[in-house]
């Protein structure tokens, strides 16, 4: 009941998730293309059938003649990032419901959410339990910060829809995070091409030391810089900071100051990265840019304009300020208007697991189940929520890649998506117009220059 | 030139370290306060903090209400009236209350008074837009030596703990009203003879404590803070706390100068020592609870400061408890069958009727329950106190992480293994520790969890990194498998029947009559040739091994190790404050203790009221208050209450009974 609380400890889990930023910016993707390897790809919602065609289901939970019940958990109460997650997931997910529901449905019924439980960051387990006990549920969907009732989920047969940021979904074939678990071994040429196209010489990598994630994403950082571009130092590295910075960064500003750091590439959450820019201002270093794996969040960017004034941010979809070719774009911004709904990074995420789940449903067809949805979803191969997000092969991309093989159960290609922060918005910096994503294949072994991408057709 | 550049170094490395001193410093000096002129070590602290921050925050940055207005409502007007309430109604009652009842009811209202000012004023966190601080343009920098920069709000936030440290000195130094908080807190009777209204002056004290947490609340933040949670607060009081006990908690100086000694070591540390170097990646995050540590236990005299006693304490009558021992046995035994009828019920109920939800949520109680008898035999019959029960959860649950996935061992033999690991730890722990007693060994084993938690875990050695899976298999023994969780849920309730055996001989035996007889006096004891040292860590050492055991079984059910969902340092202050309101010294208090632990919320919160989670904890502080006139704890008192009735039954049949033979 407590530990909820304070599980401040909080701030240790917290942080477990924060730098699944390091992955969201850096994914690897499938291919845009319909075969790979040979293989015919199944592209997503494309099994089916008639989404009219009425069956009648008994034994299905959840399912009655007039709807699909879904629910979702999540943090709420006690979340140490004081972050609106649950809320903002849930109207993303709400949202999706709505549309396909005006539409009429699937298969003569409505989707519905028909409750958002908090699970106050230490009682995931308990309220996934809960879940599959009850017996009323489809589908689950999910925004934890301490995924603990991934197993309890995966054992009941429940399709589970998850915030793409922990690494729990590995293994589990029932889960469908909105992005792929990545390597966590491997290295990147994200940030040294960033940092080769911006031409400094001089880098810090620089990381929490209380969350093992947020550490191995900053070593990984150091790595990566040294593999791609050996001509660029990094002069700084720190990979022990307290998180949430709550006493200050100054000796390690001085030290990068001293060092002539132009770029600092980080895995901290978005109140660590403001308190760095504060202390960047302090000490004179307002043109060194930052890159943020996890400050996608327009009021926070508008509030805090000066200090992060040329900054980059990595976003794991495609990002409100880019308009692609995507009905599920386009339609994500109408219903969330349509509903008064804040465009948050968590709607996004909501709605991208929503839109997961419809394409399981549409899959499995009229007769379907929890394990045909799992089963259907599973059999495709280049699934990007209408171009959303870089394309995951769903049949493979639920075990770790690692970095001896980082294809078989990883991305196709390496793309970030990279906005910047210029007087209080973001724009558009990587890819070109209508083609936000810049690429590389996966692996990559030397840094070369990027493909710009748009992955609107794919599933 | 070298020369130079290093006292440059070292200059801005001060400098630096001054903003983050002044934090320390000012909560250091509010707590020392607190305890000098209520000899209450105030955990609460950081739940007036976070009071009248979150007040600030609401009025000046979501409406917008002028800084001056927003800062007189939240620290001038509410923060005093939050103090001289807690007083009138709540610490009132504790002048001559035990150390641990003192420490169990600030423990219940550091998590009480966040969620019920959150239900009062529907107040949400809100990160994003930070807060700010009393002076427009906080971050607007000037230049020391126009070469080191510093804020206004640095400024002010240095400025206001020097000058409230001096307020402070003088108020005590030199005038009568000090002298009186003082006197008031050594004997409010005293004081009283001397024609002093020592209510007024309690009242006062409170106010003026509360009116510096509240200031240091929101000064916090303009500059420490990114979060308005009540758990960033409380870090920051833990750590705070190793400043005032420099001065043994009773030197406003001392604790000024503990504050900034802390903040410039936080920068010190990073300029000079590489921080991926061992010591930088394990003694930058861990250095207040090092320090706290340390003063504990190599400062001379910290024993010898231990709280004093009011020469006329028994002026006041004692809370009124009944007498077990004059009642008659039958009633006792007759008390008991309601509950083993319930307990009896809620077993085969289990077994037979409860789906996994439920049945995760008993099995999980009947663990708890054994982890909770680590508190009734330290607690319960030893009287001292140990903040460090998730650690030793954590060391049992971190043994069968390793033993299973490196040795493929059986998770219960594994579970053993961590239980004697744990209590081996815990005797070790205890050594320098346990001569402590009291308020300063419960500070030492809060030290001891956070430095167990800011660096102990982080070594793939101990727990599972992020790259490992951290599953956990569920036993076999012999040819049973208690993969399913009806028998890994019989296996535990066996388990506890085990433990609960050994913590009732323990009781029952020397051990116990050794620790009794040291709770009652330790000096007494001494002079009868009672080794103090050798029967506490006996005591410490078994509770320490419950604890391990409990944190192994814990992750076994779970089949997976959640350190953060279940170990985090201050769930081991939750678990104390649950079990100690509830009834420490005996068995059945644990057992009670793990079902309104994992039970309760879900049960008669959730499903029966339909309240939101705030409500768990608002009334959990509001029990710990409640703890202050039942010093039993209030299923002890109940049950008392029962059999006081059973005994008058009794009694009523009996002399019926004998009237009847009279008359016959």
């Amino acid at each position: 009941m407590v530990a909820k609380k304070f599980k401040l400890l909080s701030a240790f889990a917290a942080v477990a998730l924060i730098v699944g930023a390091c992955g969201n910016s850096g994914d690897d993707v499938g291919s845009t293309e319909t075969t790979a390897g040979g293989e015919t790809t199944t592209t997503a919602g494309g099994s089916g059938g008639d989404r009219d065609t009425f069956v009648s289901l008994t034994g299905v939970p959840g399912v009655s003649d007039t709807e699909i019940v879904a629910k979702a958990i999540g943090v709420l109460s006690s979340n140490p990032l004081g972050t609106n997650i649950l809320n903002a997931y849930a109207d993303g997910v709400k949202a999706y419901f709505e549309w396909r529901n005006d539409e009429g449905g699937i298969y003569g019924r409505k989707l519905v959410l028909d409750e958002v439980i908090d699970d106050a960051l230490a009682k995931n387990k308990d309220k996934a339990t809960e879940v599959c006990a009850g017996g009323k549920t489809f589908a689950t969907f999910v925004a934890p910060l301490l995924f603990s009732g991934a197993t309890t989920l995966q054992e009941c047969g429940m399709p589970t829809f998850s915030w793409g940021i922990h690494r729990e979904p590995a293994d589990n074939d029932y889960i469908f995070p909105s992005a792929a678990v990545t390597c966590q071994d491997c290295t990147s040429p994200i940030n040294p091409w960033i940092a080769s196209k911006l031409g400094v010489t001089k880098v810090a990598s620089i990381g929490y030391g209380v969350s093992e994630n947020s550490k191995v994403c900053a070593q990984l950082g150091k790595k990566s810089f040294e593999k791609y571009t050996p001509d660029i130092e990094v002069a700084y590295f720190d990979d022990t900071l307290a998180f949430g910075l709550p006493t200050g960064i100054a000796p390690q500003v001085s030290k990068m100051k001293e060092a002539g750091v132009e770029l600092i590439t980080t895995c901290i959450d978005l109140n660590g990265m403001k308190k760095l820019g504060e202390e960047l201002q302090k000490q004179g270093m307002d043109d060194v840019i930052m890159v943020h794996p996890n400050t996608y969040n327009q009021d926070f960017i508008k509030a805090n304009a000066a200090i992060f004034e040329g900054d980059l941010v990595g976003v794991s979809f495609v990002p409100f300020e880019a308009k692609i070719e995507s009905e599920t774009q386009a339609k994500f911004l109408e219903y969330t208007e349509k509903l008064g709904l804040k465009s948050e990074e968590l709607t996004m995420v909501g709605w991208i697991n929503a839109d997961t789940f419809f394409t399981g449903l549409l899959a499995a067809g009229p007769e379907f189940s929890q394990v045909g949805v799992k089963d259907a979803l599973r059999a495709i191969t280049d699934y990007s929520a209408g171009g959303l997000i870089v394309p995951i092969n769903l049949s493979t991309q639920w075990k770790l890649p690692t970095a001896a093989d980082p294809t078989t159960h990883g991305y196709k290609q390496t793309c970030t998506n990279t906005v910047q922060i210029v007087g209080g918005v973001f724009e558009q910096w990587s890819g070109e117009a209508g083609k936000p994503f810049n690429c590389w294949p996966n692996p990559t072994d030397a840094l070369e220059d990027p493909v710009a991408t748009s992955f609107s057709d794919a599933g | 030139m070298l020369a130079i550049g290093a006292v440059d170094e070292f200059v801005q490395a001060v400098i630096q370290g001054l903003p983050v001193g002044s934090v320390y410093a000012l909560i250091a000096i509010g707590f020392t306060l607190t305890y000098k002129t209520s000899g209450i070590l105030n955990l609460a602290f950081g739940a007036q903090a976070y009071v009248s921050a979150a007040t600030y925050f609401e009025l000046h940055v979501r409406r917008e209400w002028p800084i001056w207005v927003s800062l007189l409502i939240s620290v001038g007007i509410l923060a005093p009236l939050i103090g001289v309430l807690l007083n009138q109604f709540v610490f009132k009652n504790l002048r001559t209350a035990s150390p641990v009842a003192r420490l169990v009811v600030t423990a219940g209202l550091m998590v009480a008074l966040p969620e019920i000012f959150k239900i009062v004023t529907d107040f949400e966190r809100e990160s994003v837009f930070g807060a700010v601080g009393i002076v427009p343009d906080g971050k607007v920098f000037y230049r020391i030596f126009d070469r080191y920069p510093i804020t206004r709000d640095e400024i002010v936030q240095f400025t206001v703990a020097i000058l409230g440290a001096l307020i402070l000195f003088a108020l005590f130094r030199f005038t009568r009203l000090g002298l009186h908080m003082r006197g008031v807190v050594e004997s409010p009777r005293m004081t009283e003879l001397r024609g002093i209204d020592a209510e007024k002056v309690s009242s006062f004290a409170w106010g003026l404590s509360s009116l510096y947490a509240g200031l240091a609340g929101v000064l916090l933040c303009s500059t420490s803070i990114t979060t308005i949670e009540p758990g960033s607060f409380f870090q920051l009081v833990i750590v705070a706390i190793a400043a005032a006990a420099l001065g043994k908690l009773l030197s406003l100086p001392l604790a000024l100068a503990g504050g900034f000694f802390l903040g410039i070591m936080n920068t010190i540390l990073p300029t000079y020592i590489t921080p991926t170097s061992i010591i930088g990646q394990n003694l930058g995050p861990s250095l207040p609870f090092v320090m706290l540590f340390a003063i504990l236990v190599f400062m001379p005299g910290i024993k010898a400061s231990k709280e004093s006693r009011d020469p006329m304490a028994a002026v006041d009558p004692p809370t009124e408890t009944i007498s077990i021992a004059q009642v008659s046995p039958w009633a006792s035994r007759i008390a008991l069958i309601p509950s083993l009828l319930m307990g009896l019920g809620i077993f085969i109920w289990v077994l037979t009727s409860a789906d996994q939800f439920w049945m995760l949520l008993f099995t999980e109680a009947v663990i708890y329950s054994i982890i909770f008898l680590a508190i009734t035999v330290f607690t319960g019959i030893g009287g001292q106190i140990s903040l460090a029960l998730t650690s030793f959860g954590a060391i049992g649950a971190f043994t069968v992480f390793q033993l299973t996935k490196n040795f493929e061992m059986s998770s219960l033999l594994a579970a053993l293994i961590g239980a004697a690991l744990g209590a081996a730890i815990g005797a070790l722990l205890a050594l320098p520790v346990l001569r402590l007693g009291h308020i300063w060994l419960a500070l030492a084993t809060l030290a001891f969890a956070f430095f167990f938690d800011a660096v102990m875990v982080k070594f793939p050695w101990v727990g599972p990194t992020s790259m490992q899976t951290a599953e956990i298999p569920r036993p076999t023994l012999g040819g049973l498998d208690f993969g399913n969780d009806k028998s890994f849920f019989l296996l535990c309730v066996v388990l506890l029947i085990i433990c609960s055996l050994f913590v009732s001989a323990l009781k029952r035996g020397t051990t116990g009559y050794m620790l009794q007889a040291l709770r009652g006096s330790e000096v007494a004891s001494q002079s009868v040739g009672i080794n103090p040292t050798r029967w506490r860590i006996v005591a410490f050492a078994a509770s320490s091994g419950l604890a391990a055991f409990g944190g192994a079984l814990l992750v076994i059910g779970q089949e997976a190790v959640n350190y953060g969902s279940n170990f985090a340092p201050l769930t081991g202050l939750f678990w104390l404050v649950l079990v100690v309101t509830l009834a420490s010294r005996r068995v059945s208090g644990a057992v009670q203790g793990g079902v309104v632990f994992r039970v309760f919320p879900d049960l008669i919160l959730i499903r029966l009221l339909h309240l939101a989670p705030q409500w768990q904890f608002a009334l959990f502080g509001l029990g710990a208050i409640n703890f202050s006139k039942h010093p039993e704890g209030m299923l002890e008192y109940s049950e008392q209450k029962s059999v006081r009735r059973f005994d008058r039954l009794i009694k009523r049949v009996e002399s019926r009974k004998q009237k009847t033979e009279v008359q016959s």
